[in-house]
């Protein structure tokens, strides 16, 4: 592949988001990092964490996506009884036509290309954890079988922060495997006034499937290509290094109020997301800006407070600015490479 | 080479063109800074050379050391590292191309072959944005704030640098003395002294002492000397005196003594034996030249008997002095053996202290009569002419057997010795009494050094006073000491209360009635003491007889009533109211006649006149008169009365203190 094809590749691939982010938008208004968000970790073969109040869309902005794109779509609603076989499937004792009776594996909702995880802190630890293996290793063990989940497989979860009764909060490893944890802001003025437009007018033009499996995973590849300068690498290092309150540019805040840092996942959903982002605008490489743009969805669920830091109600997002103000964009040469030889990221 | 790698060369040419901008920029801004800091130490280092806490040489080493961190920083804040790809990220941001130039670098340094086709179209996209990238609009060299303080600061410096360096120019100091000072009066007295010294016919030498005394006493007026070279001067010039004084005055007299003995045993001769006898020298040489007179006379010539007396007296004159020459010959030869013998018994150990002693004495004894030997070295002319006397009255005994007239001549040549030694003892009595004055004059500063400038303060104050220039009786009552240094004399300072002397009532002891004069009142007047404030804040008293008024009674009938002035210790004087003459007559013609009055200097009483002179000074005609006459009592009695050398001294100084002054 040549620069020339290269470039086609990246045009094509901002076309196909462009005609994404169309379609979503005919059901979807506003909340674009939402939705670049949601796209981003469709692309980079992540899962994502959507968090807001009720009623902000959440739900609509997935199953929109589902919509766009031509792929299986299902959508679990979690409740405290539900089982981790309800998620994966089960296996029956089935008849066949010649009345021979076999175990027959009945996949769950997880084999699909697309999962809408609603309110995934309604269930139980046992049936979340459930998500584990699937949306880490994209299979599924039941028994003693494995079943591969299709590419793409993205799950797309969501979470209500403000009803916490009968709710479990997701355990950190679990939140982990999200690539972005993505705030979905109540709308503006201007956006609810679409909103109101779309939904009590006429009958609104419904999402039309714009890319396919292929196109998806075509992209997705295309992603992992997008080269990153070691500087800016670097920086996405010193930046989850300083989000571990013992990390040598961690500020105050984080010193104070942080339990632990992100993890070295963190960096690789920067990294990745910041290629997207590079690709989202037309650009061969990752930028400083696309790093600092990606940090908060990345790591606001992989930072912990300790208790301290929850009962002063410090946000995850307050830790994190005061990361990028610490965290100086570069360094001299020699400390760069001390950095770079002492941490290593996929 | 591909456009790519052009592209890439070119983005490393602007970027380490904005990497320069950049550590020029940061040069800039720790230069202001530092310039800033060495401008401070400069002007501090500046002020304080110019306050000339500072010498050249350090404050120029101090501005050296103050100006070497600029440099050293400048060349620090240029070489100090950037960061990573500073210059290209600095283009990146500045041209928000989202690290593109950056990036493009980066991947330029992966061996091509590593490249992948998304680190070529990056660089490739790089290389084409490079072409707008502007490092000057990029990378700003921005005019740092601290140059404004820069500005000020020099600015500063260069006004602190317009004043002018206070140099402590060592001042030339001349060395100047503490110099010994006497109060004017004391120095008056001492010239006034010196003067009539130098006005009496002296010898050259003591002219020459009187004159260099003069130049001391000069030298200390004009403040010239400091204490050690005035007391070194003064026994230089004491020494003088003493010198020529060193002559054994009472072995002297007892030669002259002796010799008149003898010659008083010749009729003749007689008159110049009880002068010699009476150290009458004048007179001596008077009777000498009287009987060398007679000798020569034709017309009554002597007596032969009387000539053999006088040759017999004379001759035994000269056998004495010689059998007393011989004498002192031998007990001086004696004496020599004897301090030899010492010595040599005494041996290099120094003997006993009774041995040493006695050697002492031994040696003054012989210093006397090597004195007394003939040895004219070590004799002085009255010595010398003393001898020539002995040996004129010898050769006159010798020549009265062959001729007399020869005789005659020796005992003129005696007369004349006389005569010298006469005058050696006139000079030698005003080198004594120059030597007293020295003796005075030292013993006056050397107080005067004790009481220290407050006294002579004092001193001053007192002069004033005394010539009535000023200070009341309230002055001088405020004799408490500025400066403390005698707290006793400042309390006796104080003033003293005077006295005033009665007035006496005197009553007439007789009145002489129809003899037109007044009794003489007896003035009984009880004598008036006035105080008045010496320098040393002691009180003077100055007394004096009270003046009486007398008022005689007239006794048997006849008694008038006296009334008189009374004097000191003298009668007063009266007349008798009944013993007038008729009345004129009233048709007699009359004229009126204006008379005015002459100062007679007989007007107030005494103790008016001391009262006066404590208060306004010694200055007054009246109190001249009065002075003079107790100073001669005072000083008849200093001559009559075996008054001790240290109260005679105190007793001179008082009535130096209150002597008359000159009207001012």
């Amino acid at each position: 592949m040549n620069t020339e094809e290269v470039s086609a590749q990246v045009t094509l691939f901002r076309k196909r988001v462009d005609d994404l982010r169309s379609e979503i938008a005919k059901s979807v208004v506003g909340n674009r990092e939402v939705v670049d968000g949601v796209i981003s970790c469709m692309l980079a073969g992540g899962h994502a964490l959507l968090e807001g109040v009720p009623g902000l869309g959440k739900t609509m902005l997935v199953r929109t996506l589902a919509e766009t794109l031509s792929l299986t779509f299902s959508r679990i609603q979690f409740t405290p009884d539900l089982m981790p076989a309800d998620i994966l499937g089960t296996t029956v004792i089935d008849e066949t036509q010649g009345g021979a009776k076999a175990f027959e594996f009945r996949k769950g909702p997880i084999f699909a290309n697309i999962v809408l995880a609603d309110e995934v802190n309604r269930a139980t630890p046992k049936t979340q954890s459930a998500l584990l293996e699937a949306m880490q290793e994209h299979r599924v063990s039941v028994g003693k079988r494995t079943y591969q989940l299709d590419e793409p497989f993205v799950v797309l979860a969501t979470q209500n922060p403000l009803e916490m009764e009968g709710t479990y909060p997701l355990p950190e490893a679990q939140v982990d495997r999200f690539l972005f944890k993505l705030h979905v802001a109540f709308p503006s003025r201007e956006e609810l006034h679409q909103i109101l437009d779309l939904t009590t007018g006429g009958q609104p033009d419904k999402p039309k499937p714009v890319l396919d499996r292929e196109a998806i995973l075509a992209m997705q590849d295309l992603v992992r290509q997008v080269p990153v300068a070691r500087h800016v690498q670097d920086y996405a290092i010193r930046l989850l290094q300083a989000s571990h309150p013992d990390g040598p540019d961690s500020p105050d805040l984080a010193k104070r109020f942080v339990r632990y840092g992100s993890s070295p996942r963190g960096a690789q959903s920067v990294l990745l997301a910041a290629k997207i982002r590079a690709l989202f605008d037309g650009r061969f490489a990752a930028s400083v800006d696309d790093v600092r743009a990606v940090v908060h969805p990345a790591l606001r669920h992989r930072v912990l407070l300790n208790f301290e830091g929850e009962a002063e109600g410090v946000k995850t997002d307050q830790v994190i600015d005061a990361i990028i103000k610490a965290v100086p964009e570069a360094v001299p040469s020699s400390a760069s490479r001390a950095t770079q030889a002492g941490v290593g990221v996929n | 080479m591909s456009p790519t790698a052009q592209g890439v060369d070119r983005i490393c040419r602007l970027a380490r063109q904005a990497e320069r901008r950049l550590r020029t920029g940061r040069t800039l801004g720790v230069l202001a800074q530092s310039f800033s800091a060495a401008l401070l130490c400069a002007i501090a280092i500046v002020a304080l050379r110019k306050l000339g806490a500072l010498s050249e040489s350090a404050a120029r080493a101090l501005l050296a050391v103050s100006a070497a961190p600029v440099v050293v920083a400048a060349v620090i804040a240029w070489a100090w590292r950037l960061p990573e790809k500073a210059g290209a990220r600095a283009l990146d941001r500045f041209h928000g191309l989202h690290d593109r130039l950056a990036s493009a670098l980066a991947f330029a340094e992966i061996a091509e072959a590593d490249r992948t086709p998304f680190m070529h179209a990056a660089m490739a996209d790089a290389a084409d944005t490079a072409r707008s990238v502007v490092p000057r609009k990029a990378v700003p060299i921005a005019f740092p704030r601290a140059f404004i303080a820069v500005g000020a600061l020099s600015a500063a410096l260069a006004g602190v640098s317009l004043f002018e360096v206070r140099r402590h120019v060592p001042l030339a100091h001349a060395k100047t003395i503490d110099a010994i000072e006497m109060a004017p009066d004391d120095l008056q007295d001492v010239k006034d002294f010196l003067k009539q010294e130098d006005q009496r016919e002296s010898s050259d030498d003591t002219k020459a002492a009187v004159e260099e005394f003069n130049k001391l006493v000069d030298d200390i007026a004009e403040r010239r000397l400091d204490r050690t070279e005035a007391f070194r001067r003064m026994e230089v010039l004491e020494q003088k005196f003493l010198t020529s004084e060193a002559v054994d005055k009472k072995a002297l007299e007892r030669r002259l003594e002796g010799l008149g003995e003898d010659l008083k045993k010749a009729e003749l001769s007689r008159p110049a034996g009880r002068a010699l006898a009476d150290q009458d020298l004048a007179k001596a040489e008077a009777s000498l030249r009287e009987l060398a007179k007679k000798m020569r006379s034709q017309e009554a010539p002597v007596d032969k008997a009387k000539l053999d007396e006088l040759r017999q007296a004379l001759k035994a004159a000269a056998d004495e002095r010689q059998k007393n020459a011989d004498t002192l010959a031998r007990r001086r030869d004696q004496l020599a053996d004897e301090i030899l013998k010492l010595k040599e018994k005494m041996g290099d150990g120094g003997g006993t202290d009774e041995e040493r002693s006695l050697l002492d004495k031994k040696k003054e004894e012989l210093e006397r009569l090597d004195r007394d030997t003939s040895d004219p070295s070590k004799k002085n002319e009255q010595r010398q002419a003393l001898d020539r006397l002995d040996r004129d009255i010898q050769q006159a005994a010798e020549d009265l057997l062959r001729d007399l007239g020869a005789s005659a001549q020796d005992l003129d040549q005696g007369a004349e010795d006389l005569n010298h030694l006469q005058e050696q003892q006139m000079t030698q009595q005003q080198k004594e009494e120059l030597r007293q004055k020295l003796q005075e004059m030292r013993e006056l500063l050397r107080q005067q050094g004790q009481g220290g400038k407050g006294q002579m303060l004092r001193l001053k104050r007192f002069a004033r006073m005394a010539r009535g220039e000023g200070g009341s009786r309230g002055e001088s009552a405020n004799g408490q000491d500025g400066d403390g240094e005698n707290g006793q004399q400042g309390q006796n300072g104080q003033q003293g209360q005077g006295q005033q002397g009665q007035q006496g009532q005197g009553q007439g002891q007789q009145g002489q009635g129809g003899a037109g004069q007044g009794d003489q009142g007896k003035s009984a007047g009880q004598g008036g003491e006035t105080w008045v404030i010496g320098p040393n804040g002691e009180k003077l008293l100055l007394l004096s007889p009270g003046s009486g008024q007398g008022q005689g009674g007239p006794q048997a009938g006849q008694g008038g009533e006296g009334e008189g002035q009374g004097k000191p210790g003298s009668w007063g004087e009266g007349h008798d109211p009944n013993v007038q003459g008729k009345a004129t007559a009233s048709k007699m013609g009359t004229e009126e006649t204006h008379v005015e009055g002459a100062d007679t200097g007989q007007g107030s009483s005494r103790s008016q006149v001391i009262q006066g002179a404590a208060q306004r000074g010694f200055a007054s005609r009246n109190y001249r008169k009065v002075y003079t006459e107790y100073h001669q009592v005072a000083e008849e009695s200093l001559a009559k009365d075996d008054i001790p050398d240290g109260y005679r001294s105190f007793v001179k100084r008082y009535f130096q203190l209150i002597r008359p002054r000159e009207q001012p």
